[in-house]
């Protein structure tokens, strides 16, 4: 007798029906699992034998055969062992078809040896998958309840062990679907975490700016400046101006998340724009994504938040030329021998730099003791390719604090954020049919249509080339900039003032 | 250009003392060239430096060498040809051959040496900038090493104001070094200027061919002026050599507590002459006035300069006619002296976006700069 169960496999961010069937026939006890299984999944075998045991169900003394199908797709991971258990409970009659229409249901979830069901990673996917195919029901481990009712429209039913799930399908039990209401989730997090405010911050007023400018249009940055001049903490305080995030990009960022098996009891969705600082010691498989069942890596984390590189240049070369494409297109791809599988990866790049390896060089009061061969291989590192994808380089130099005056108090974020939100806005109507969300991913086309520029513009921008030395290629990135520096001034025609305030984040030979 | 002597100028230890010698022992380079090993040993060389004869012997054709230099546009001349200059034959060790790219027959009468430290503050840019200037409006060439930082600058300005300029550098012509210096050295050629060295292409940048390099600045130049210099830095070098060839060496004072200026307050100290203007250099230098001769000290030069001259001013007002209120008020709190753009900020009670436009408004219309750290000061005009 066979019988079929329906759950599925996460290949990237991606779902995959997968079908499972379960043939028993007389001869020695025994499963086998066809249709290629990673080993991960064969291990499975003994934690479903355990289970059903623990659960007061007998393991039939018989050949069992269990197929998953298509069998082209490789399946890895931890979530086949219920629905593997349920296939075989049908298979030898503990559970029955007239009892449960099985056709409309999704079964993910990890078995514990005494039946209890396990959280998995990637359930976020599952449940976009189950929506998206015209499935009603979805049965997951409660631990991943609130994940998954991040997707609307589709039960989800939280299970807490094998015993409890069986009774529901017999009708001998009621699994309440999970209602969550994650408006008033959303809201209940406190964004701003306070010890990273713009009004702790002494001076660097001009840094403080050129990080609005970030957050507002999305532009990459890069710090450079002395040993303890800010650079790290201005980094890190970018978080507090940060704008909201859309449900579509909770969603979104959830997912990832979910298929990296991050989310927490704490933190089931994530709510706040991600910020990701890896260190430079890094792997590029960590930063960028990879292993044999690829997952996402640390710039995937960072979507629709912030990647901060710190001390940019100490990361390997591999690790910098691999942002390439993502610094481009926003998202990575990753190639193996059977299949290449891309992950998001649109961030703000934020780095930091110091000028040379032990950080004076052009400190008006230390001295550096770098070679000028030392300091040339320094700054090479950031190859032209990746510093083109920067629009903005912001020098932060060690202030004196005497100098200033201790009573000016800075502005607080909050007011910083929703200066930043307004302009996240006009960019939402701007770029409603573009494709695009940002300033920063236009392209010339974009470029032309909405980035009209008056003669006095056009005449800094020109005498910029010969007063400022400043290259072609640099053109475009000056126009983005002065498009987001307008846009912060709610004013729809680029000025001259925009385009000289975009000229002082230009980068510097 | 005799092939021999092209020869023995690319063995390791022989310089034109030794040269000379071997001509006087041989009766000609072409005898030296041709004797056994036996005869070198007896002339008194190691046997380090025969081997590097023999070796060398073996590949020698000088038409290819030549072929060679022609493909990079490298012209040489010997110490005993006409085109060599003059000013270094003066020098205790001249090189042998001079190897160039550009122009060498300038007149090398009115040249100085601007170096100091690649490694320069606000300070040290200002004053090479202002005093190159001086030097070119005045006819005066500057020599320098082609490094990054002051050198330069030296450099750089002379090309602003199409003017020649002499880099010497420390590897062979064929190597551009530092690399991203190629285009300052193709401005110095096309402004009529030289890139110069005395090492033969191939030759790498080894930190004694720089320091050697340092002596042919000294003996290109009238003068030395030293800039900024770290106490153990190459610029010390380069103040020796000039003292070892018997020129003067400028210095002008810096600050006790910075580092850059430990170098040039210990030459002061030291018997370097001080000075707070660059026209002190050429009136020491290049004396117009009659009672200066040759014979007189510079101490005594320096009495009868203060007598006869006044200091004089270099700046002038500058144009702020076409400036805006806003401008105006962001210009005035910029002086010669620099200033960070927090203290700007501080002062005015203007935006920080504002700042920051007008800021990048004064720089492009040339009357401020940005030293690096976001610390502006106006350019001064002569
Ligand atoms: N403008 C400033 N206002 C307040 N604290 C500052 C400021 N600049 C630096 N600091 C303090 O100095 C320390 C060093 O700063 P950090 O960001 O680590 O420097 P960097 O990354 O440039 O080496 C930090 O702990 C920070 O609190
Ligand atoms: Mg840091």
């Amino acid at each position: 007798m066979i019988s079929k169960i329906y759950s599925c496999v996460v290949i990237g961010l991606n779902s995959r029906l997968v079908e499972i069937e379960s043939d028993i026939d007389f001869g020695f006890q025994k499963i086998s699992i066809v249709g290629l299984p990673d080993v991960s999944v064969n291990e499975s075998k003994d934690r479903i034998s355990s289970a059903l045991k623990n659960s007061g169900f007998d393991l039939p003394r018989n050949k069992i055969t269990i197929n998953l199908a298509p069998a082209n797709i490789h399946k890895a991971g931890t979530l086949y062992d219920l629905p593997i258990a349920l296939s075989i409970l049908l298979a030898n009659g503990q559970l029955k078809k007239s009892s449960f229409d099985f056709s409309k249901s999704l079964f993910v979830g990890e078995l514990s040896l005494n039946g209890d069901l396990r959280k998995i990673n990637g359930i976020l996917s599952c449940a976009i998958f189950a929506k998206e195919n015209g499935y009603e029901n979805l049965f997951i481990p409660e631990d991943n309840a609130k994940e998954a009712a991040l997707v609307d429209g589709i039960n989800i039913y939280p299970v807490f062990n094998l015993k409890q799930l069986i009774d529901h399908l017999l009708n001998k039990l009621n699994i309440e679907s999970f209602e969550f209401d994650k408006y008033s989730y959303f809201n209940s997090i406190d964004f701003i975490d306070d010890s990273f405010n713009f009004k702790y911050i002494k001076g660097q007023n001009h840094a403080k700016r050129a990080l609005e400018i970030a957050a507002a249009g999305a532009h990459n940055i890069l710090f450079y400046g002395p040993p303890g001049s800010g650079k790290t903490m201005l980094a890190r305080s970018i978080v507090t101006i940060l704008p909201k995030m859309s449900e579509e990009e909770i969603l979104e960022v959830s997912r990832i998340h979910s298929v990296a098996g991050l989310l927490t009891e704490k933190q089931p969705i994530i709510i706040k724009r991600p910020f990701r600082s890896p260190h430079h010691s890094g792997s590029c498989a960590s930063i960028v994504g990879g292993g044999s069942n690829p997952k996402p890596g640390e710039i995937s984390l960072a979507h629709r938040g912030v990647l901060f590189l710190d001390e940019f240049p100490e990361f390997s070369k591999i690790v910098l030329e691999s942002l390439r494409q993502p610094l481009e297109d926003g998202f990575v791809t990753i190639s193996r021998a059977v299949r290449t599988i891309e992950f998001p990866a649109r961030f703000i790049l934020v780095a930091s730099a110091n000028p040379c390896s032990c950080g004076f060089f052009g400190d008006s009061e230390k001295k550096c003791s770098c070679s000028q061969l030392q300091i040339l291989k320094y700054k090479n590192k950031i190859s032209g390719p990746i510093a083109d994808r920067i629009d903005m380089h912001v020098e932060v130099p060690r202030i004196k604090f005497d100098e200033l005056s201790d009573n000016n108090l800075s502005e607080d974020s909050v007011s910083v954020k929703n200066r930043v939100e307004v302009v996240v806005d006009i960019q939402k109507n701007r770029f409603k049919n573009s494709g695009i969300v940002n300033n920063s991913e236009m392209k010339s086309k974009h470029i032309k249509e909405f980035c009209k520029l008056d003669d006095q513009s056009l005449e800094i921008l020109k005498s910029a080339v010969v007063g400022l030395s400043l290259s072609g290629r640099a053109y475009n990135k000056i126009i983005k900039l002065a498009r987001t520096i307008a846009d912060l001034d709610g004013i729809e025609d680029i000025k001259m003032n925009h385009v000289a305030e975009a000229l002082q984040y230009r980068r510097r030979e | 250009m005799n092939k021999y002597l092209f020869f023995f100028s690319s063995i390791n230890k022989i310089g034109i003392k030794t040269i000379l010698k071997l001509i006087d022992f041989f009766g000609s380079l072409e005898n030296a060239f041709d004797s056994s090993m036996a005869d070198l040993k007896e002339f008194g060389f190691s046997n380090s430096i025969i081997e590097d004869i023999f070796n060398k012997k073996k590949n020698f054709n000088f038409d290819n060498e030549c072929l060679k230099y022609k493909k990079l546009n490298i012209d040489f001349c010997s110490y005993f040809e006409d085109s060599y200059p003059a000013i270094l034959k003066k020098i205790p060790d001249p090189p042998i051959i001079i190897f160039y790219k550009g122009n060498l027959s300038n007149n090398l009468d009115k040249t100085i040496g601007v170096v100091g430290a690649r490694n320069c503050s606000d300070y040290g840019v200002s004053v090479a900038r202002d005093f190159c200037e001086y030097f070119i409006n005045n006819d005066i060439i500057p020599v320098s090493g082609g490094a990054i930082g002051i050198d330069s600058i030296s450099h750089e300005v002379a090309i602003s104001k199409n003017y020649p300029t002499i880099s010497v550098m420390g590897t062979g012509l064929d190597i551009v070094y530092p690399a991203r210096n190629k285009k300052l050295f193709q401005d110095i050629i096309d402004n009529n200027g030289a890139i110069v060295s005395e090492f033969p292409i191939g030759a790498n940048g080894l930190p004694q061919n720089f320091i050697m390099r340092n002596r042919i600045i000294a003996g290109l130049s009238a003068g030395v002026f030293i800039v900024e210099a770290g106490i153990k830095s190459g610029t010390m070098t380069t103040a020796e050599f000039a003292i070892d060839q018997n020129k003067n060496v400028f210095v002008v004072p810096g600050s006790i507590y910075s580092s850059f200026s430990e170098g040039t307050n210990y030459l002061i100290k030291n018997g370097a002459i001080f000075i707070t203007n660059p026209r002190e250099i050429e009136d020491m230098v290049w004396p117009t006035f009659t009672k200066a001769t040759a014979g007189e000290s510079v101490g005594v030069r320096r009495a009868l300069y203060l007598q006869n001259n006044n200091e004089i001013k270099i700046k002038k007002p500058v144009d702020v006619s076409w400036m805006n209120e806003d401008e105006k008020n962001i210009f005035d709190l910029i002086s010669y002296k620099s200033i960070n753009i927090e203290n700007i900020v501080l002062k005015s009670n203007l935006s920080i976006q504002k700042i920051n436009s007008i800021l990048i408004i004064l720089e492009i219309k040339g009357v401020i700069i940005n030293l690096g750290g976001m610390n502006y000061k106006r350019i001064e005009k002569n």
